[in-house]
């Protein structure tokens, strides 16, 4: 395989992403559905919207130890250049295609994606917030997630409400993005940062709950395109992920690149002559 | 670049996967024609030619005035480059989305099978080709027969009825033949048919004969396109460009 460029950045506004979480089919092994998810779903997922306007993709498995049914088994972040390019992507047989995986493994019933707004009071069961109005690039740098029960249920909305309003307030120096969703018995958040992590008020958050998932996402490319012989992911290994996506940005940034370089060739050439 | 053509492969009359889907409850009919106009249709072909897909010809009975449930929703036939193309499709993501796609559409009834050599006798949901020799079925003229058993005979004599039918067709004088018979149903593809199709509806309670028609799809994967509007009776002889080509 060849080696893989590097990224061209792709900032996109904070409400173009689908904040998903996806519970399991009754009567699905955890196993079966991580086996699945691995092989097809997620890798589905990298490989067939890109072409339709997906920019940056973060699934994410969630530890079944302990866990209450309450808590999601998966969640994912899917960004997308526009906020309309998800709706529009499905007028693509790619994407609709896609789609039609969900049935086969999710409850569709419970699972849910939404688009998150700005950070309010007071903060709302079931509905995506981000704290930060401009565009980012969540693929490049790194992004961390946490998924949690709260350990103090009773109060917790109003105590994440506080936590949320200090972390907005003073956001960690070199974090440009973050969304956090608050369900029925648990709580997600992610952040991104430009570069690499350092310390965080995300601690702070992961200390009330229990923790199912407390990762930073790995930065990780596709093993290969559609047709190529690719078995997919183990995501009981890979359970945090920032896929690398190969976007028509980076393709037409190669294109332009490549042109310029013919050209810059080109050019010493007749200069020799 | 060379312009030179490449060597056409040689199809294997055996490496074709025979396809008997019944739609589940849990999807509508409307719903039914609109997830293999807008999918599965295209995406057979946009997804499995690069895997090695050489034939595909779909057909729709679904919706059929008085057509029996025991008869399939959609037949298929899938040609591949030989049938170990079609189990090393599984390695590739594309082949593998492709197939999950189906899983909450079509009954556990439902499935496909590589067909053996037709030796006189029928196994019932055990595909038969009829004619040991490689031809291009999407460049030739395939007439289909789907067959219901009439109700006054039995299952074993019914399956005997078609198995004497395939007999003589053999001999008739066709390109290509691929049956399939079921306790209730029969269907069969035939290639240069010389009035076997008209032979072995006479045998069947309701029936439907068709000539699938070569359609090109208008756009790609990523194109936007609403897909094809499909309904009851439709067939289709897909044509495009295999990987060989």
């Amino acid at each position: 395989m060849s080696a893989r460029r590097k990224p061209a950045p792709h900032p996109v506004a904070p409400n173009t992403v689908r904040v998903w979480r996806g519970f399991m089919l009754a009567g699905t092994d955890y196993s079966q559905f991580a086996q699945i998810l691995g092989s097809v779903f997620v890798p589905a997922c990298a490989l067939l919207q890109p072409n339709a306007g997906l920019t940056a993709y973060v699934p994410s498995m969630v530890s079944q130890k302990n866990k209450p049914a309450a808590v999601p088994d998966q969640t994912a972040l899917m960004w997308w250049a526009t906020t309309t390019a998800h709706d529009e992507a499905t007028k693509t047989v790619a994407v609709r295609a896609y789609q039609d995986l969900h049935g086969a493994v999710y409850d569709t019933k419970v699972s849910r994606s939404d688009v998150p707004v700005p950070l309010g009071t007071p903060i709302a069961v079931n509905q995506p917030y981000y704290f930060f109005d401009n565009p980012a690039d969540w693929m490049l740098g790194t992004v961390r997630h946490l998924v949690g029960a709260p350990k103090s249920p009773s109060n917790f909305l109003t105590a994440l409400q506080t936590w949320a309003s200090a972390y907005k307030a003073k956001p960690p120096k070199g974090v440009d993005g973050a969304l956090l969703l608050a369900g029925n018995g648990y709580v997600a958040f992610w952040e991104h940062w430009t570069k690499k992590p350092g310390a965080s008020p995300i601690d702070d958050l992961a200390k009330t709950v229990t923790p199912f998932l407390f990762a930073t996402a790995e930065n990780i490319p596709p093993g290969g395109g559609l047709w190529a012989d690719w078995p997919g992911w183990d995501l009981t290994q890979h359970t945090c992920m920032n896929v690398q996506l190969d976007r028509p940005v980076e393709r037409q940034a190669l294109s332009l690149s490549k042109k310029a370089g013919g050209l810059r060739a080109r050019r010493s050439t007749s200069k020799k002559k | 670049m060379s312009t030179r053509k490449k060597k056409p492969l040689a199809i294997p009359p055996d490496a074709v996967k025979v396809w008997r889907g019944y739609r589940a409850s849990t999807i509508s009919q409307p719903d039914f024609f609109t997830r293999l106009g807008t999918v599965f249709i295209p995406a057979t072909v946009e997804m499995q030619i690069l895997a090695g897909l050489d034939t595909y010809i779909p057909t729709v009975p679904a919706g059929l005035a008085g057509k029996p449930d025991t008869v399939p929703d959609e037949t298929a036939i899938l040609f591949w480059d030989s049938q170990q193309t079609y189990t090393d499709c599984f390695k590739v993501l594309a082949c593998r989305t492709y197939t999950l796609t189906h899983a909450a559409c079509y009954t556990p009834q439902s499935g496909a099978q590589f067909p053996v050599l037709f030796n006189g006798t029928l196994t019932a949901e055990q595909p038969v080709y009829l004619i040991d020799k490689s031809e291009d079925w999407m460049h030739g003229k395939v007439t289909h027969v789907i067959g219901g058993r009439p109700a006054k005979v039995a299952p074993a004599d019914w399956i005997a009825s078609v198995a004497k039918a395939l007999t003589a067709f053999q001999s008739s004088g066709i390109k290509g033949g691929v049956a399939c018979v079921g306790n209730d149903y029969v269907v069969y593809w035939v290639l240069g048919d010389k009035g076997t199709a008209a032979t072995l509806v006479k045998l069947c309670d309701w029936n439907k004969v068709v000539n699938p028609k070569n359609t090109t799809l208008k756009k790609g994967l990523w194109d936007v396109w609403p897909g094809m509007t499909v309904t009851s009776g439709d067939s289709y002889n897909m044509q495009f460009k295999r990987r060989w080509e």
